[in-house]
């Protein structure tokens, strides 16, 4: 695609690898075959970020919302994760003609950019029997949170974002798929 | 894992030659999907010999908490990326225990890969 800006999309981790999602929230083996085919499809250059709960909490850790993982330890753990990703953007964006995409978990508390889980109650004995006992708000995982911020200090305008959905209540993986599409294809 | 979760319990750590296939070289990742296998992505080697080190920190975390869990945990790397694959042995692979099954691609064939996957499909025990 020699006439097209060079596109990356730097995907969240968990879209690549299930096997690090907190438990019962596994959609597939490994791999997210219909993502991995839509980013193939619109020639995109594939970056997976880490995961920033999995290293830090455990793979048995707890389902938690966003303020639970808002401590300064958390922060420093993203941050330090987010360094070399902000650098590999820098080094994709350096040639001048390539776009970057940035493809999240709407719903995570690390890892949402349009939504995230939220409960000023969570906390202590864990006594959430339901699947959606928190609520659901506007706004970014605090590993996206430090993300963009450090794409901010190195002057690089934020990235056009979208998200895969099936951890939001009522998210079903065929709409998402679409939204993801319509953004990948959008890129100008 | 409980109800629905449908994990396999497998992670390849791949070269960016896997996950971003060059030219006319194939698309190992239809073998990785196909067998049920997560990733772990590696760093491209243009990154730089410090980035890399710091992306490999975060690796050799992921790694050790897989395996604490019993998960298997293999490497797909791309030969050409000496950067790379010193980086992680320093990061992941210098320790017996968290020895990783390892293949150098693109040199294997598909079906060298797929073969290689299949011998280290299966997970030790649930802890």
């Amino acid at each position: 695609m020699p006439d097209t800006p060079q596109r990356y999309a730097y995907v969240s981790h968990c879209l690549f690898n299930a096997n690090a999602k907190v438990d019962e929230f596994a959609p597939c083996a490994g791999t997210h075959p219909g993502l991995l085919r839509l980013l193939r499809e619109n020639h995109y250059v594939i970056r997976q970020m880490p995961c920033p709960e999995l290293a830090f909490a455990g793979l048995n850790r707890f389902w938690q919302v966003r303020e639970q993982y808002d401590t300064p330890a958390y922060r420093r753990h993203c941050s330090a994760l987010v360094d070399p990703i902000a650098t590999l953007i820098a080094h994709d964006l350096a040639g001048g003609d390539a776009e970057v995409v940035l493809v999240g978990v709407d719903g995570s508390p690390s890892c949402g950019v349009r939504f995230t889980s939220s409960g000023s109650d969570w906390g202590g004995r864990p006594d959430k029997p339901g699947d959606f006992d928190s609520d659901i708000v506007g706004g970014k995982g605090i590993f996206v949170e430090i993300l963009l911020a450090k794409l901010t200090e190195r002057g690089i305008a934020e990235p056009r974002v979208t998200a895969m959905t099936t951890d939001m209540p009522d998210g079903d993986e065929k709409t998402a798929l679409a939204e993801i599409d319509a953004v990948l294809v959008g890129v100008s | 894992m409980k109800n629905n979760d449908r994990r396999s319990r497998r992670i390849a750590l791949v070269a960016d030659a896997v996950l971003n296939p060059r030219g006319n070289q194939p698309d190992l990742m239809d073998l990785l999907v196909e067998y049920g296998w997560g990733i772990v992505a590696l760093p491209p080697e243009s990154l730089g010999r410090a980035a890399i080190a710091r992306w490999m920190a975060g690796v050799a975390d992921q790694v050790a908490e897989f395996q604490r869990h019993g998960m298997t945990v293999v490497a797909l790397l791309d030969g050409d990326e000496s950067e790379v694959i010193g980086a992680l042995e320093r990061a992941v692979m210098i320790a017996p225990q968290a020895a990783v099954p390892t293949l150098v691609v693109p040199a294997p064939s598909s079906d060298q890969v797929a073969n290689f996957l299949r011998c280290h499909e299966i997970p030790d025990a649930l802890p």
